[in-house]
C-alpha cells in the first residue's frame, strides 16, 4: 500500500552489524523486515542509509520472499528471487535471479523484476539466453470473470 | 692457679662483652606486630574522587570518577559507586560510560559496570548520537572494545535497537548485535 512507504521499517533478525564506518548495517539469519503491510523475508539484509535518511535495503539467500497488500484491495502482491534490492527513494524493489511476481491470480517469471511499490507496476526481463529461463520471460495472467475490472 | 685465672680472664670478659651485646641487640630491635588486615574491609576509601590519564601531547585520554572508591587489601581490583568513565581521542570526547555500580583493574585495564549502565557517544559530523543502555558492561581500555552479555537497547539517532548481547569496537566503529536482533528505523 501506499501507506506503507511513510511507516517504519522494522527489522528481526538472528544478529546485527552496525558498521559506523562504512555507515550500513548488516543483518543476519532468518531476517525478516517489515514496512506496514510490506513484509521480506531472506537469509541476509544490508541496510545502507546517506546523510539525507534515504534507505536502500539489499535482502540475499537461498530465496528471497516479499509480500505487500495491494492498494484499496483485499489482495497481495508476492514476489520471491534470489535476491531483492529495495531503494526507498525510487520505491523500486529489484528481484534478480529466478525471479517471479505473483499479484491476486496473476504471475509473472523471469531473470529480473522491477516493482514499483508506489505504481504497484512491474517490469520483467528475460535475462541470459543461456539462463534458467531461456532469456524468456512468462506471464499467466488469469481470464477475467465477467463484470470485473481488471 | 692464680696464673691460669689470669689467663682466662680477658676470655671470659670478652664473652660476657659479646653476650651482653647480643642481649642489648635483641632486645633494642622492635619489630612491629603486623596484624593481617580483615580481607572483607576495604584498605583504603576515598570520596568524591576523579582519575585522568593523559595521553602523550597532554590531552586528557581517560577520565574515570565516581561518588566512592575502595580497594580491599591485596586485591587489584578498585570498587566504584557511581562510577563513570569517559574516554578521548585527541582530547574529543569519544564515549562516556555510566553506572551504579562498578570496578577496575589497573593492570589489565579493564573496567566493569553494573546495574543500569549507561554508554554514550555524541554526535559527530557524521553520525548520530548513540546511546547503549542495559545492565552490565565490561569496558576494555586499552583495546577499546565495551561488551555485554545481557539484553541491550541501542538509540542510534532515530532507531531503536534491541538483541541479547552486544560487542563495540570503538576503533573499528562496529557495533554488533549479537542474539535476537531488533531494530525500528524511524522516519
Amino acid at each position: 500500500e501506499k501507506a506503507d512507504q511513510s511507516k517504519p521499517i522494522e527489522i528481526n533478525a538472528n544478529s546485527g552489524t552496525l558498521d559506523q564506518l562504512k555507515g550500513h548495517t548488516v543483518w543476519e539469519g532468518n531476517v525478516v523486515v517489515t514496512q506496514g503491510t510490506l513484509r521480506v523475508n531472506a537469509d541476509r539484509v544490508v541496510v545502507t542509509r546517506d546523510d539525507k535518511g534515504n534507505q536502500t535495503v539489499q535482502a540475499t539467500g537461498k530465496v528471497v520472499t516479499f509480500r505487500q497488500k495491494m492498494d484499496g484491495k483485499d489482495e497481495y502482491i508476492e514476489g520471491q528471487a534470489s535476491r531483492l534490492d529495495y531503494t526507498g527513494i525510487t520505491n523500486t524493489a529489484v528481484l534478480t535471479g529466478n525471479a517471479r511476481v505473483k499479484r491476486g491470480e496473476d504471475l509473472v517469471i523471469g531473470d529480473v523484476i522491477t516493482y514499483n511499490t508506489q505504481s504497484q507496476t512491474y517490469q520483467v526481463k528475460g535475462g541470459a539466453a543461456t539462463g534458467p529461463n531461456k532469456g524468456r520471460i512468462t506471464v499467466i495472467l488469469q481470464p477475467q470473470t465477467t463484470g470485473q475490472q481488471p | 692457679m692464680i696464673l691460669r685465672a689470669q689467663r682466662l680472664f680477658p676470655i671470659v670478659l670478652l664473652a660476657l662483652t659479646g653476650l651482653l651485646t647480643f642481649w642489648l641487640d635483641q632486645i633494642s630491635r622492635w619489630t612491629p606486630e603486623t596484624r593481617a588486615l580483615d580481607p572483607n574491609k576495604p584498605e583504603f576509601v576515598a570520596e568524591h574522587f576523579t582519575a585522568l590519564r593523559y595521553d602523550t601531547t597532554g590531552k586528557v585520554q581517560d577520565q574515570l570518577s565516581a561518588q566512592r572508591m575502595w580497594q580491599y587489601p591485596g586485591k587489584d581490583d578498585l570498587f566504584f559507586d557511581a562510577p563513570a568513565l569517559q574516554i578521548f581521542a585527541a582530547g574529543v570526547l569519544q564515549y562516556d560510560v555510566r553506572g551504579q555500580t562498578g570496578r577496575y583493574n589497573n593492570k589489565t585495564r579493564q573496567a566493569f559496570f553494573d546495574r543500569q549502565v549507561t554508554l554514550f557517544k555524541p554526535a559527530d559530523a557524521q553520525r548520530p548520537e548513540t546511546r547503549v543502555d542495559t545492565s552490565v558492561m565490561y569496558v576494555d581500555l586499552d583495546k577499546r572494545l565495551a561488551r555485554s552479555a545481557a539484553p541491550v537497547t541501542i538509540h542510534y539517532g532515530t532507531s531503536v535497537a534491541r538483541s541479547v548481547g552486544f560487542t563495540y569496537d570503538q576503533r573499528a566503529g562496529l557495533l554488533k548485535l549479537l542474539s535476537n536482533a531488533r531494530v525500528v528505523y524511524a522516519k
